[in-house]
Order: C-alpha cells, then structure tokens, then sequence
C-alpha cells in the first residue's frame, strides 16, 4: 500500500515535459516565438533528437519576427545560434524566406535552386512554398526558364505564360496552359491560385470563392487568394488576424494602386478601435496623398474621417470636432483639400448647432480654400451661403411649456436676409436662396420686400411651379384673386398631380366666390366654384378640397346672398355625400356665423341635437379640426358658445372613452387654447390615473403645475426623463431634456458679477439701454445680441424690461390651422 | 457609401456620363436579382444626377460611413475591385507584395 504513495519521479518529469511540449505549442500558435524558442530549448535537453526540429523551426520564426520588427541585430544573433543548431538546407531555406521577405528576388532565385536541387534536403510544406514563390516571383522569361537547371522547368513556363493570359483575359489559354500542371507539382498551389483568379475576373464568384479556400496555407498563393477574397465581400475581411490583415491590406491597396496608404491604414485602425479617434487621423493623414476628394481608398477614407463624427456619440464627438478646431485654429493644414474638409466638417457641425457663433466663419473660411479658378466657384459660393443663411431663418428654439412646436422668432433674420442676398448675387439662378429668402420677408412681415422679390422670380423662372405657387399665394394674401389664379393655373399645367397646387387653386376660387357672392355677383360666384369643384376631391374628409364642404359653403352663401332654393339643394347633396355629417354641420355653422341669416340658426340647433353621433376617435378629431378651421374664419368672433361645444364632445375622453394616443394628441393641442385648457388637464388626470407611471403624461402634469419655468420641478423632471429612457421613450426624454434646459437657463442667477460671462454692468447698462429704446430698435437689439449669446438669455436678462411674455397668448399659440385638410386617425 | 464609387466614376463626371454609368449599372444589377445594390445603385444616381445635387452632396452630405477605417477599406474593396484583372506589371506588383517586408 505505501507504493502507491511513493512518487515516480520518471513520471513525474515526463508530465512536466508534456506540459512544456504543450505551452511551447500554444506559444508558437500565437507568434511568441521567443518563450517557444525558451521552451523547446529546455526540452531539447531532455530529447533532442524529439524537439531539435521544432526548436529550429522555433528559432527561424523569431528571427522573420524580429527582421519584420527592424530588430536586425537580434535576428543576426538567432541566425549565427540557429547555424549551430540546424542542417545546411534549413539555413538555405530560411535566407530564401528572408530574400522574399526583402523582395530579394535574384537571391530567393539562387537560393530556391540550390536547395531544391539538394536531394538531401527534407524541405517542409512552408519551405516547399517559399520555393515555388521565388521560382515565379522572379518573373523569369521563357528563354530564361528554359535554361534553368530545374526538372519542373516547363510547369514553371507553364504557371508564367497562364499569369501572363490571365492579364490579358485569355481565360481559355490561360487555363490550356494549366492543364499540365499536375495535382502534386511544386506549383499546384499556383495553379489553384490562376484558376480561382480566372474565375474571379470572369465573374464565377463561388467558383472563385471555392478555388481560393482550396489553396495551400503557405505561400503567395494564399496571400494572395485571401485578398482577392476581400473583393468579394467584406465579411471575408472581418475574419482575419492582425498579421493577415496587415498582409491583405498591403496586397489590396497594391491592386487598388495606393500603395502608399498601406502601412498607415491598420495602425490608424488600431487606434480608432481603441477610441482614439483623433490620433488615428494623425496617423492615417501622414499618407501621402491624404486626403483626397477623389473616388479611391484614399478618397473613401477621407470621406469616413470627415463624416465619422456625424455617427459619434456626444463625448467621443466633441474630443474629434476638438482635434479638428484646434487644426483649423492652428492653420497648419497639409494640403487646401485638407484645409477644405476640415472646414466642412466643422461648418457641418456648426450647422446642427442652433446658436453657434462659428457657422458663417467656418463656411467662409472653407470658400477661401475652394480653388479661385474652378467654373463651379460662384455656385459653390451661393449654395453655402443659401446654407448658413437658411441656418440663420430657422426659427429660435420652442419652448416646451407653452406646447409649442415653433417659436415665433427668426435666429437672426437680418443675418439670414443678408446673406440669402449674397447667395443670389453669387448665383442669380439659385432659385433656393430666393424661395428662402421670400420666406424670410414673409416672416418678418416686409410686405414690399417679398412681392419685389417674388415680381423678379416671376421673371426670372416662369416655369418654376415653387415660384408660381409662390406668387400665387403672394396674390391671394392681397385678395389678387384673379392674378393668383392665373399663377396657379400655370403652376398646376406644369404638375396637374400636385395637391398642394390643387388646394391653393381650391382656396383661390372659393375666396373669390365669396367675394362675388358678398358683392351680389352671384353668378360669377357660380362659375368660380364650378372651376374650385373641378379640384374637389370625395374620399376622404377635407375642408378645403372635400366636395361636400365646397357645396356646404356655396350652399350657405347661395341661402344668404342668392337662391335660397339652390342653397337648400346644395346642402341637401352635400348631406347626402359627406362622410361626417357632424363635422359638416359645423362648417356650415362656422360659414353662416360670418353671414348672419335667419336660416343659418339650424345648422347649430341640429349639430346640439346630434352631439352624440361624435362618439369616436375619428368623430373627435374630425370636430377638433372643423373647429380650428372656422374659428380661423375671424378671430374678434366670440366662440364660447363653439368652444363649449367641443369640450362636452372631447369629454369623454377624460373618463370612460380615454385613450392614450387620443390623449396624447389632443392634450398639448387643447393645452395651447384657454377654454378647452381644463378639459386638457383633466386628461391628464385620467391618464394618470390609468398610467400612473406614464412618463410622458406625468411630465404633462408637471408642466401643468409650473405657470413659468422658475416653477419647474427639475428633479422630478430628471426623473421623470430617466424613466423614459429606461422605457424607450425617446421623444418623451428629449421633451423632458429640453424643459430642463429651458428652466435652467431661466433660474441662471442675475446678481452675480459674470452672469452669462458677461460683467454686471454691462447687463444693467443693457436693461436700461433698452427701456429707452422703442419697440422697433428693442428688435434691432435683440437680433443683434443673438450673435453673441442665446436669445433665450437675453430674453431672460430683459425680463421685466421688455417682456417676451410666458403668459399664453392664443394668437401666438395657434396652430395656424397645419391640420385642417389633412386627418390622419388614431 | 461614395455614389461615384458605386456607379464607378471620376467627380468630374457630368450629367450624361452619370446618367449612362446609372443605366449601365442598374442593368449590372436589376431590381428582381440584386435588390440591395440596386437600391444602392439608384439612392447614388439621385444624390449626383444634376450639377445642383452632386455640389449639396460634396458640401453637406452626412451619411457616415460605420465601423471603423479597417471596415471601410474591406467595403471600397468588395464594391470597387472586380472589374477586370491588373495588366502585367500591375499584378507582377500586386504579387510581389504578396511576400512580406
């Protein structure tokens, strides 16, 4: 029994060898040559005549490794240690790999023919490649192989003459050729190679594919299959290691012929994986010919490094812009294409940014690089300026506790006015740099400044359907019905299929029937809306186009100024053709408000006696609408007895017919509109009570309670934003994000001595400024502070001074009737 | 991806030569047999068909191409290589290069 406790120690060391034998061989897996070298070392005293040939092999390794790393020297050492060690063909083969390595084909040459020509030499399957690869890669003449002291001298011709067919798309020749060449030549694994090459280039791709993966694992031919197989997909690509993929990109930028790019491109790689996305454009633009605008490697690589920060997240983001703004700051461009698109890059971000100070700057200094004798130089010029001029019209931020969905200011419209000017000035045919600056006169309420403008398009692009709808909107706003017609008409001749086109058509010969029939024309009234019915429309609920709602109108006009009979008919067909009756009877209701008449009251008597037939989703929101859209009709109107109307239809949805997406539509909408404020926020109860942890109707709630955003909740608002994100909620969080902000900047404390990096004298000096100021040069100066801090701000500073109210105030608040002719239901 | 890329052009390339390269491709690669590059085919035929759209693509596209630079030579790669094969010298280069330095 005491035996089988005794150790053994001849069994003890051989499973200690084993060990070794087994780390030796993971670390040769893994390219560590040298701890393999160590190891084998170790076990060569135990067996030489066991490990001798896997510590030669060892060594060889480390010294190609160490000749790749520079590291000459230390290679030299291993080789004079590995001449100890190995037979004179292993120290033949190994100076045939480094010739090939060093692109020393005379010498591979030589040393391929002496040591294939030794009969003694046991070469291995990599040494048996490396002479194949220097017999070919010599590119020997046929006259020249012919003299070579080699038995496989016609395979050789044969391999030569099939590469040279296969540049020249002689695909039979090159593969008659082939034919000879035998399954266990010392070439086989070229001829696979031509054979998959043939294929690829024919287009047999799977062929091709299928040829490449038969190659032998040493050598040219499965560098060379492995890159070709780049080219068929990139997955193919994704599946290397770090040592095959230097390979491979080497080889493909030579076929690409930017060889150049080659040793920069997986070492910028490397960084950029590593998130150093700045350095990895260091390293990547030390390429020659980087960065480039053409379509080549290099050139779809600028395009990544230029566009990647598009696709960043925030942090990562703002350290790339970062290296890029301090290159720009530093003006040490290597190239005006590099100075070009680094501009471009940082004008595009600026772009996003709703109040960057940097915008014009950066575009302009990116016009300085454009080259001065390029044709396209003026339409470049206006395209960017029409760019940044539209960045500066877009309207200020909205703010999120008024509901709004848009302010009612301009960024900087005189900013966006002057520069939409030098944009046409560059280019008179930009037709976008006018219809932007149109918008801008209209914004800004400059009357004669839009129509001169849109008088010069008229002229300038008469066949232009934007610039004729334009104008033809332009002649209807002045009651030029019959002009503006005329511009429609054109606009509607270039695209019959316009509905847009259609419906200002529609309004256009509906105002002027009106107008007609208010000036007892009653027959000219008919014919104008027998021309608006010719773009009338019957499937589906439209207030504008809807056939129904055109002959209810004419209907109510024909009972008040013309034949009571035929209003009565038109009425009665527009009853029988409507597919809401409801929504129908209030439209009629709306119209006869404006042309009082004894008849008209049974519109109202018979939509109160049917307020039970707006049972559903649709019903509701079909009256919402009808509702906004006649209370358009004239505002002074006193609409209480309407607006009581539309709250005990909506009611139920604050009780037994609550649905969440019905809600979520109608609160912020009743939100904006006083009366109907109430039945929102019972709503919102209702939801609450269902949801109680909706996000978004709990941010409704808070925003309920908060009459300013100095009353804002920030921490229930934080809260309430990372439960929405926890839900997906996205639109929800960013709701939250942006009352946040707005809040934020509002509680900014106004005593200390830098508020908002401005000094307090400076902002009392602007208080006081500014309530001597009138209204118009209290204008000027707030578009002209928001070029060097957020209107939002000023705003807050002149609080008290001038106000830009927080009060709602329903005119401003309206949704200018966006939804009347176009219902999308639930 | 890069429509001159896809459609195989040079940036000077004007509106008849992008328009003859769009059809050339798309009969390369038709709806009912390459969905996706057809599709690929035709978003870059519309971001380069007229002088207007190929200056708003250099001045303002953002379409940033993913991954990393690695994966954006392996894409030009599969989308840009398999025309025809190298003349003599080109591919005496591309496998010579096959050896490593």
């Amino acid at each position: 029994m005491g035996k089988k406790h005794h150790k053994n120690p001849g069994r003890s060391s051989e499973g200690v060898c084993n060990q070794l034998e087994k780390q030796a061989r993971d670390d040769m897996a893994a390219s560590r040559f040298r701890k393999a070298r160590d190891a084998y070392k170790t076990l060569c005293k135990q067996d030489r005549e066991k490990y001798l040939p896997a510590l030669i092999d060892a060594n060889r390794r480390l010294a190609e490794q160490l000749m790749e790393k520079g590291l000459g020297s230390e290679a030299q050492q291993v080789l004079a240690y590995l001449a100890t060690i190995a037979p004179a063909s292993t120290i033949i083969a190994q100076d045939l790999s480094l010739g090939l390595k060093h692109q020393d084909w005379q010498a591979a040459l030589d040393r391929a023919l002496q040591l294939w020509s030794d009969k003694t030499a046991a070469l291995d399957e990599r040494d048996r490649a490396a002479v194949a690869d220097a017999f070919v890669l010599a590119f020997l003449s046929p006259s020249e192989i012919g003299r070579l002291p080699l038995s496989e001298a016609s395979e050789l011709g044969a391999i030569a003459g099939a590469l040279r067919c296969l540049c020249e798309e002689q695909w039979e020749q090159a593969q008659e050729l082939l034919r000879p060449v035998p399954r266990g030549s010392l070439f086989a694994g070229w001829k696979i190679l031509i054979k998959g090459m043939i294929a690829f280039y024919r287009g047999d791709l799977e062929k091709a594919g299928t040829l490449f993966s038969q190659v032998s694992p040493f050598g040219v031919p499965i560098c060379a299959a492995k890159t070709l197989l780049l080219f068929l997909g990139p997955d193919h690509g994704r599946k290397l290691d770090e040592p095959a993929r230097e390979q491979v990109a080497r080889s493909a930028c030579s076929i690409l012929g930017t060889t150049n790019l080659a040793p920069f491109l997986t070492r910028a790689d490397r960084f950029w994986q590593a998130g150093r996305h700045g350095d990895s454009y260091k390293e990547i633009r030390q390429a020659p010919e980087f960065p480039s605008e053409q379509p080549d490697l290099t050139g779809a690589l600028s395009d990544f490094y230029f566009k990647a920060h598009f696709a960043m997240r925030h942090t990562a983001r703002e350290r790339y812009l970062d290296w890029f703004s301090r290159l720009a700051e530093s003006a040490n461009f290597k190239s005006d294409a590099e100075a070009r698109l680094t501009f471009r890059l940082l004008g595009c971000s600026a772009l996003d940014t709703p109040y960057s100070k940097d915008v014009e700057h950066f575009w302009r200094k990116f016009l300085e690089f454009w080259p001065r004798d390029d044709p396209l130089n003026g339409k470049v010029a206006s395209l960017v300026l029409e760019q940044v001029g539209d960045h500066y019209a877009q309207r200020e931020e909205p703010n999120p506790f008024l509901f709004e969905d848009e302010s009612d200011r301009l960024r900087d419209a005189q900013g966006a006015t002057l520069l939409l000017m030098e944009s046409i000035e560059h280019d008179p045919s930009n037709l976008g740099a006018y219809l932007k600056l149109l918008e801008v006169y209209g914004f800004e309420e400059k009357h004669s400044d839009r129509k001169r403008l849109l008088d010069r398009m008229a002229r300038l692009f008469p066949k232009e359907k934007a610039v004729l709808l334009q104008a033809g909107r332009e002649s209807l706003e002045h009651k030029g019905y019959s002009n503006g017609i005329q511009y429609l008409e054109c606009a509607h001749s270039l695209d019959p299929l316009d509905p847009e086109v259609s419906q200002a058509l529609v309004t256009a010969y509906t105002k002027q029937a009106r107008l007609h029939y208010e000036k007892r024309r009653v027959n000219k009234g008919r014919h104008s809306f027998e021309l608006a019915q010719r773009h009338a429309i019957r499937e589906r609920t439209d207030f504008v186009r809807g056939l129904d709602f055109l002959q209810t109108l004419q209907g109510v006009l024909e009972m008040t100024f013309g034949d009571a009979g035929k209003g009565s008919r038109l009425i009665a067909a527009a009853r029988e053709g409507t597919r809401s009756l409801t929504a129908l009877l209030f439209f009629a209701h709306g119209y006869s408000r404006l042309y009082p008449h004894k008849g008209h009251r049974a519109f109202w008597e018979e939509l109160r006696q049917n307020r039970a037939r707006v049972a559903t989703a649709q019903d509701r929101k079909e009256l919402y609408l009808v509702f906004q859209c006649v209370r358009s009709l004239d505002e002074n109107l006193d609409w209480s007895a309407e607006s009581g109307f539309v709250s005990a239809c909506l009611a139920p949805l604050s009780a037994a017919a609550f649905n969440r997406e019905e809600a979520l539509y109608f609160v912020p909408l009743l939100s904006l509109y006083p009366p109907l404020d109430a039945l929102a926020k019972r709503i919102v109860s209702e939801a609450l009570r269902r949801y109680p942890g909706d996000p978004r109707f709990r941010l409704y709630s808070v925003f309920g309670r908060s009459p300013t955003p100095a009353d804002l909740d920030i921490a229930e608002v934080e809260k309430i934003c990372d439960d929405a994100m926890q839900r997906g909620d996205t639109k929800t969080a960013e709701l939250a994000r942006s009352a946040i902000r707005t809040a934020e900047q509002y509680l900014e404390p106004l005593d200390e001595e830098e508020d908002f990096e401005f000094p307090r004298e400076q902002i009392e000096e602007m208080r006081r400024m500014a309530e001597e100021l009138s209204d118009t040069e209290f204008e000027k100066l707030r578009k002209d502070s928001g070029k060097f801090m957020p209107l939002p701000l000023f705003d807050l500073i002149m609080e008290g001074v001038r106000e830009k109210s927080w009060a709602p105030e329903p005119e401003r608040r309206r949704r200018a009737g966006k939804q009347t002719d176009q219902l999308d239901f639930f | 991806m890069n429509p001159y890329l896809i459609l195989r052009l040079s940036p000077k390339a004007g509106d008849a030569e992008i328009r003859r390269a769009y059809l050339d491709a798309i009969r390369e690669f038709p709806p009912e047999r390459e969905p996706e590059q057809f599709q690929a085919i035709s978003q870059a035929y519309e971001q380069i068909r007229d002088e207007k759209s190929r200056l708003n693509y250099f001045l303002f596209n953002r379409e940033s191409p993913e991954g990393t630079p690695f994966e954006v030579f392996l894409k030009f790669c599969a989308v840009s290589g398999r025309k025809k094969p190298l003349d003599f010298e080109g591919m005496k280069a591309f496998l010579r290069s096959c050896t490593t330095k």
